[in-house]
């Protein structure tokens, strides 16, 4: 079904230009690697603060309004090299059910992340007490680790999978 | 013994063979470790920049150096060791080609500088 669109795509102008040059594509892939470090290493270190595993040097809140806010940061970036990689390399992307799954993820951690980080905004003190947390924290904690974990998953196995589906 | 003689030892070796996907069941080891690798990379790298960027006074201005490398660092060395077991299973696959490329090469000689 996306396979003319892919085709279009690969045959575009601008596509040709990025196929031109043998570095856009690896050099993209390389920042996109550090980028997903900031967004995962951020989300490693809220959530697993949320489950309680780790030394605890910061309150919730301050953990929360330091990182979040680059992990949007490094999903803008992730956001703009995988664009680089889809319109250099269409076919690849749109044939491969692991990339729809992934772009299917990545918009339900965002809207996890956006809502968890508004919540904290929010009621910073009910947070920041192990006490008075809400129970969902824990299972945002949880969720969001394992929807990070299954987007890298889904990343690398498109390079794997995608020549099946071609 | 020569570094050529030691190379096609470690690629002999049958945890190389299924690294390669040689034996029966393991076809999809070597991606596998590899997505584990990439895991561990980015949390070394991560916790490495939260640091990196305190120290440079760019974030987490308002946490201690010291309170921040007690809890960022720990995790940091976890990562590393995982990316290091990870990263030498997929050496031993293709020991040979990968001591060829010379991005490997400059990895090792990398990270010792730095420590």
């Amino acid at each position: 079904m996306f396979r003319p669109f892919a085709d279009w795509l690969a045959d575009t102008p601008l596509s040709k230009a990025l196929q031109d040059h043998a570095w856009v594509v690896p050099t993209s892939q390389s920042i996109h690697i550090l980028a997903v470090s900031i967004v995962f290493g951020s989300a490693c270190m809220v959530n697993l603060r949320l489950l309680g595993v780790g030394r605890s040097g910061r309150s919730i809140s301050q953990l929360t309004n330091t990182l979040v806010p680059w992990m949007w940061r490094g999903l803008a970036v992730l956001l703009v090299t995988g664009l680089i990689q889809t319109i250099a390399e269409p076919v690849r992307q749109f044939v491969t059910p692991m990339f729809w799954a992934k772009m299917t993820m990545i918009v339900v951690v965002a809207a996890i992340t956006a809502l968890y980080a508004t919540a904290v905004r929010r009621h910073a003190a009910l947070w920041d007490a192990a006490s008075s947390r809400p129970r969902r924290a824990k299972v945002f904690a949880v969720v969001s680790t394992l929807l990070w974990l299954a987007i890298i998953v889904c990343g690398r196995f498109i390079g794997y999978t995608w020549s099946f589906y071609a | 013994m020569t570094i050529a003689t030691l190379l096609a030892t470690i690629e002999a070796w049958p945890i190389s063979a299924a690294m390669r996907g040689e034996l029966p069941g393991t076809e999809w080891l070597f991606p596998i470790v590899e997505t584990l690798h990439v895991m561990a990379l980015a949390l070394v790298v991560g916790s490495i920049a939260m640091m990196d960027l305190r120290l440079l006074g760019i974030a987490s201005r308002s946490s201690a150096v010291s309170r921040l490398s007690n809890e960022v660092l720990p995790w940091t060395w976890t990562a590393w060791t995982a990316a290091a077991v990870f990263g030498t299973l997929m050496f031993m696959a293709k020991a040979e080609t990968y001591w060829g490329i010379c991005s490997f090469a400059s990895s090792l000689p990398a990270w010792l500088w730095r420590h």
